[in-house]
């Protein structure tokens, strides 16, 4: 056997001994990063009535969006309003995350009192929520004092 | 070989920086910066348990239906957490909230040792003695809690190899002093996990 001969005869074994390995190798690949990619997802499935009996007062609101990324994580479907038992306003606003992933969002609702000043209380403060992929989830805030006429409601995706 | 030192220094000079944690700044309090750590009862913890609390009472309508501010008593604490816990980190925001909503005004119980908040009704009966069966001209409106307020924290630890969960669970209840009858409850649970803290929440 010449040199060139034996040398194309190792490369032909060579790549008999790859080709099965490489099959072998590329199934469990794929079968992980299908795996990575389904672990990352975690969607809600809901069922609720069809014709809901409840008929809130829905308020009509104003949205000044500049974070794309927190638009889809926890998208604002609307805001209710209505009163305690003792006078005070509530708010109830409904989040939906159009993404497939758990998503955490930071909130807060400042309240404002008949002159336009913000109502300073320690019921104001940062908050936190966390959205499975496609999930409905409410947020509320009752108001500081009764005084409170208007409000304003914070979304703020987390840095990490 | 020169022209690599200054190079090198610059490197080194990074990679010290870049082992240095972030220079101290002030931030919000009540913000989602501060530190998070896995078993300890955060500023924020107390904040989300105070607000809770409060926005819970405030709900209920219990507060102020006399036509004036209700007189609360914070009569009882206890902490049954393996940490040193002021009552007010939590109380006092409660306090200050209902304060400004102008549904509550409240006083602090004093025991026979002269220690705040005992574990007796002190409420009740601080109440009993300061009703006067004779009033005369001079005598003040003798200042009557309305309800007592009771507070309690537990923890819950557990561990699953170097991951950690801790739960704190505020318990709060109002008691009228008259009827004995709890009127409000609530329980509000901040569980927390992970192995070590972090900044952000």
């Amino acid at each position: 056997m010449t040199h060139r001969s034996r040398i194309r005869s190792i490369a032909a074994a060579t790549r008999a001994a790859h080709r099965p390995v490489r099959g072998r190798l590329v199934t469990p690949l794929v079968l992980c990063f299908a795996g990575l990619v389904t672990l990352g997802c975690e969607t809600v499935n809901t069922v609720e009535r069809e014709d809901p009996l409840a008929a809130p007062v829905v308020v009509e609101d104003k949205r000044i969006t500049t974070d794309v990324s927190l638009q889809m994580a926890a998208s604002v479907i609307g805001v209710i309003e209505g009163e305690t038992e003792a006078g005070f306003p509530k708010v109830q606003a409904e989040l939906y995350n159009w993404t497939s992933e758990r998503k955490r969002v930071h909130y807060r609702f400042d309240w404002i009192d008949v002159d336009g000043f913000v109502i300073d209380s320690p019921l104001a403060s940062w908050q936190a929520i966390a959205l499975a992929g496609k999930e409905r989830d409410y947020i509320i805030s009752v108001a500081p004092t009764k005084s409170a006429v208007d409000f304003r409601l914070k979304l703020l995706e987390p840095e990490r | 070989m020169n022209r690599f030192t200054p190079l090198l220094l610059a490197g080194c000079l990074t990679g010290l920086s870049a082992c240095q944690g972030p220079d101290a700044r002030r931030i919000d309090p009540t913000g989602p910066e501060t530190i998070t750590t896995a078993d300890r009862l955060d500023i924020q913890d107390a904040t989300d348990a105070a607000g809770a609390m409060a926005e819970s009472l405030l709900a209920s309508g219990i507060l102020g239906q006399q036509g004036r501010p209700s007189v609360i008593a914070i009569d009882r604490y206890i902490n049954n957490t393996t940490q040193q816990i002021d009552r007010d980190e939590v109380v006092k925001k409660i306090r200050v909230a209902l304060n400004k909503a102008g549904v509550a005004q409240t006083l602090t119980t004093i025991d026979a040792r002269g220690e705040t908040g005992g574990e007796s009704n002190i409420a009740s009966k601080f109440a009993r003695e300061n009703v006067d069966t004779q009033p005369s001209a001079v005598t003040p409106e003798p200042l009557v809690p309305d309800y007592a307020l009771t507070y309690k924290i537990l923890e819950n630890r557990v561990k699953a190899g170097q991951v950690r969960q801790t739960t704190f669970s505020f318990q709060m209840s109002m008691v009228d002093v008259r009827t004995g009858l709890a009127v409000w409850e609530e329980e509000k649970q901040v569980t927390k996990i992970g192995d070590k803290a972090s900044i952000g929440w």
